[in-house]
C-alpha cells in the first residue's frame, strides 16, 4: 500500500516550489487540527473549573491546570512549528522536525521582526503587489488600510502566542516528560519538602505547582524550580492564548494553503473588512469584483 | 523509643534515617504528588480523550484522526512517565536520592527503558516491583526488608507466603512491562507525531492504495487505516498507518494501555510511599516518630496469583511494627547507640 495525493493543480512545479505537494495538504488540513486543539483545551477547562468549584482538593485541580497548559502549548508548538517552517527553505521538512531551539528562535525573531514574519507567513501583499494587479489607487489605499488592521490584529496575536510559548513551554514539555511538577501544597507543606522548598517560592496569586525540571552536566544535576501559577486567572489565560495561538495557526495554513493553490505569491484576506469605512468598503468589493472577472478572462 | 500509640513510636533523634531535608522530605512531597496530582491528571487525560474521540462523528475525519492521536498520546504519556520513575529506582544517581534522576530529563529514557524491559532478570524487575532497592555503595539489589534491623522475625508461614507473593509478583510485573512495551514500540510514533506538529495526514487530499496503482480514478480501490501520520524527523519511513485495528480498536488498545501504566505508576509509587510514610513529620519538618505501616507487596496480584493460606497469611504485604527493644535485653552501653528497632514480624495483620 502506497499513499497518493489526490489534491489537483494547474502547476506541479509551482507547488514543489512552495514547499511540496505533501506540505499543502498538511496546511490544507489545518482547519481540522484547529478545532482539535481549540476543543480539548476548553474541555481541560470545564474539568479544571468544576473541580475548583467543587472543592476539590487543591493537588488535583493544579493537575488539571497543568493539563490545561500543556495542551495549549501544544497548540504554541503547532504554531512555532510552523513559524519555523515558512522562515526557511525546506519548509515540510522544517516542519517535521523543528525542535524547541528551532521554534524559540521563530518565536524571538516573530516578536523582534514583527512585519516581517507577519508577511512571510501570511503572504501579505504590498501596495505594488496590487498596482501590477491593477487595482487603482484608491483601492490600493483602502486595501492597505484593511492590510493595517490585519497587521495590528496578527502582531498582537504573535506576541501573546510568543509570551505563551518563551514562559510556560518548559512546564509543558516537563508534564510530557516525566512529570517533574511537584503540587504546591506538598512543596510547601506542612511540612515543607526540606532542600526542595527551600529552593522554591510560593504564588502570591493562589493554587500553583513547582515544576523541579533538571539536566544533568557531567557529574552534575542541575535543578532550577520554577513556580506555574495555576490559580483561576492564570489557568483561563492559558486556556484563551492556547485557543488564540490554535487559531492564528489556522489562520496562516489557511493563507499559505490559499497563495499555493492560487497560484498568487500573496493577497490580503477580506475576513476584517467590515470594521472599515462604508467607502473602503465599496472601493474594496470593487477591486475584487474586477480582478476576478480579469482572471476569469 | 517510646510508644506514642499502638502506631506511632516516638523518635528520639539518634537512628539512622537518611537526611531528612535532602531525601526523606523532598521524595515525600515528590510521591505524594504524583499520587495526589499527577496521577488523577493522567486518568482524567485518558479518559477525556476517549470520550472525545466517541463524540467526533465518523464523518469528520480529520478531526477524529486527531481525537484518536490524543487517546494515543495521553495513553503514552504514562508510559513515559513509568519510564522515568522505572528508571530512576532502577539505575539511580550515585550518592543521590532516587526522585533526583526521575526528574531529570533525558531524551532516550523513554526508548532506553522501553526497549530493554524484556531483557531484565527477576532481581530487576523485583527492584521496579518495590521488593528491593538499589544499594547505594555498589547498585545491587538489597531486599526492602533488610533495610529494617532486626533478627528474622518471620515464622516459616510467614516466610513462605511472602515468597509466594514476591515469586507471583515478579512474574505478573514482568509480563505487564513485556505487553507496555510491545504498545510502546506500537504507539510511540503516533505520540511523537501528535504532539510535535500534529503530523495527522490528511485524508481529504490524499489516498492509501495498492502499490502498482498509477492513477487514482473513483474507481480505485482505496484502503482505509485506522490512523496515519507522517512520522516526525526525517527518515525512509515518511509515513506511518494501522491497517490492522479499526479506530475504536486503537482506542480501547492505546486506553487500555494507558491505564494499565496508570494502575502501574499507582502501584509503584504507592510501595515507595508507604517506606516514606513511616516518618512522622511535625508541621516544621522535625521526625518525631515512626508509623507502623504494610507495605502493600500484594498489590500487584490478582485473587488467583496465591492460594486462599497465602493471602490469609499474607494479605496486602508484610507489616512493619516498630517496636521498642525491651531495656532489659539491652547492655547499658549499647543503649544508645540501638535506641529504635523494627520488628517486620506481623505479616498476618494484613487487611487481605
Amino acid at each position: 500500500v502506497k499513499l497518493a495525493i489526490t489534491l489537483e493543480h494547474h502547476d506541479h512545479a509551482y507547488v514543489e516550489r512552495r514547499g511540496g505537494w505533501e506540505l499543502l495538504t498538511h496546511l490544507r488540513g489545518a482547519e481540522a487540527r484547529v478545532e482539535f486543539r481549540r476543543q480539548v483545551i476548553r474541555r481541560a477547562w470545564d474539568a479544571f473549573d468544576q473541580a475548583g468549584a467543587a472543592d476539590e482538593s487543591q493537588a488535583r485541580v493544579t493537575g488539571l491546570g497543568l493539563i490545561v497548559l500543556q495542551r495549549a502549548l501544544l497548540a504554541a508548538e503547532d504554531l512555532g512549528g510552523v513559524l519555523h517552517a515558512l522562515g526557511g527553505p525546506d519548509p515540510w521538512v522544517r516542519v517535521r522536525t523543528a525542535s524547541i531551539a528551532d521554534m524559540d528562535a521563530a518565536y524571538e525573531r516573530a516578536v523582534r521582526d514583527t512585519e516581517t514574519v507577519v508577511e512571510e507567513s501570511f503572504r501579505l501583499a504590498v501596495a505594488n503587489d496590487l498596482h501590477d494587479e491593477g487595482v487603482t489607487p484608491d483601492e490600493v489605499d483602502a486595501l492597505m488600510r484593511l492590510r493595517g488592521r490585519l497587521m495590528t490584529r496578527w502582531e498582537r496575536m504573535l506576541i501573546t502566542a510568543t509570551r505563551l510559548w518563551l514562559d510556560h513551554r518548559d512546564v509543558a514539555k516537563a508534564s510530557m516528560h516525566g512529570f517533574p511538577i511537584v503540587a504546591g501544597n506538598e512543596v510547601f507543606g506542612p511540612p515543607s519538602a526540606g532542600k526542595l522548598a527551600a529552593a522554591a517560592r510560593p504564588s502570591t496569586h493562589g493554587r500553583f505547582a513547582v515544576a523541579v525540571n533538571s539536566r544533568q552536566h557531567g557529574r552534575d544535576i542541575q535543578t532550577t524550580p520554577t513556580t506555574v501559577r495555576l490559580d483561576d486567572d492564570a489557568v483561563a489565560g492559558y486556556r484563551r492564548d492556547g485557543r488564540m495561538a490554535a487559531r492564528l495557526y489556522g489562520e496562516i495554513c489557511a493563507m499559505q494553503a490559499q497563495s499555493i493553490m492560487s497560484g498568487h505569491k500573496a493577497g490580503i484576506p477580506l475576513g476584517l473588512i467590515k470594521p472599515g469605512s462604508e467607502r473602503d468598503i465599496q472601493l474594496i468589493e470593487a477591486a475584487v469584483e474586477r480582478t476576478n472577472d480579469d482572471a476569469d478572462e | 523509643m517510646t510508644p506514642m500509640s499502638d502506631e506511632l513510636l516516638a523518635w528520639e533523634g539518634n537512628d539512622d534515617l537518611p537526611s531528612v531535608d535532602t531525601v526523606l522530605l523532598p521524595s515525600r512531597a515528590m510521591l505524594r504528588s504524583w499520587r495526589e496530582q499527577t496521577l488523577p491528571a493522567r486518568r482524567f487525560a485518558i479518559d477525556d480523550a476517549l470520550e472525545h474521540f466517541r463524540s467526533v462523528p465518523d464523518n469528520q475525519i480529520g478531526l477524529r484522526d486527531m481525537a484518536l492521536l490524543a487517546v494515543i498520546s495521553e495513553s503514552m504519556q504514562v508510559l513515559e512517565d513509568l519510564a522515568y520513575l522505572g528508571t530512576a529506582w532502577d539505575k539511580p544517581f550515585t550518592g543521590l536520592p532516587n526522585y533526583v534522576r526521575s526528574i531529570t530529563f533525558g531524551k532516550f529514557v523513554a526508548n532506553s527503558f522501553w526497549q530493554g524491559v524484556h531483557k531484565w532478570d527477576d532481581l530487576r524487575v523485583g527492584v521496579f516491583a518495590g521488593f528491593y532497592g538499589r544499594d547505594p555503595a555498589d547498585q545491587g539489589p538489597a531486599d526492602i526488608l533488610d533495610g529494617f534491623r532486626e533478627t528474622d522475625p518471620f515464622t516459616l508461614e510467614h516466610r513462605g507466603a511472602l515468597e509466594a507473593a514476591r515469586q507471583a509478583a515478579i512474574a505478573r510485573v514482568r509480563g505487564i512491562l513485556i505487553d507496555l512495551g510491545r504498545d510502546w514500540q506500537q504507539f510511540s510514533p503516533y505520540f511523537l507525531a501528535f504532539k510535535h506538529g500534529a503530523l495527522a495526514i490528511n485524508r481529504d487530499d490524499t489516498a492509501f492504495v495498492d502499490d502498482e496503482v498509477e492513477e487514482v480514478t473513483d474507481e480505485t480501490l482505496r484502503h482505509h487505516p485506522s490512523v496515519a501520520i507522517w512520522t516526525r524527523g526525517v527518515r525512509r519511513d515518511e509515513l506511518k498507518a494501522d491497517f490492522a485495528m479499526t479506530p475504536n480498536d486503537v482506542a480501547d488498545a492505546a486506553s487500555g494501555s494507558g491505564r494499565l501504566a496508570a494502575s502501574c505508576l499507582d502501584a509503584f509509587v504507592t510501595s515507595r510511599l508507604a517506606l516514606v510514610e513511616a516518618v512522622e513529620f511535625s508541621s516544621d519538618g522535625a521526625v518525631v516518630g515512626l508509623r507502623n505501616v504494610q507495605i502493600p507487596w500484594t498489590h500487584w496480584l490478582r485473587a488467583g496469583d496465591l492460594t486462599e493460606e497465602h493471602w490469609a497469611t499474607i494479605g496486602r504485604g508484610p507489616r512493619i511494627r516498630w517496636v521498642p527493644r525491651p531495656e532489659e535485653l539491652v547492655e547499658p552501653d549499647e543503649q544508645d547507640a540501638k535506641n529504635g528497632e523494627t520488628s517486620p514480624n506481623d505479616a498476618s495483620e494484613g487487611a487481605g
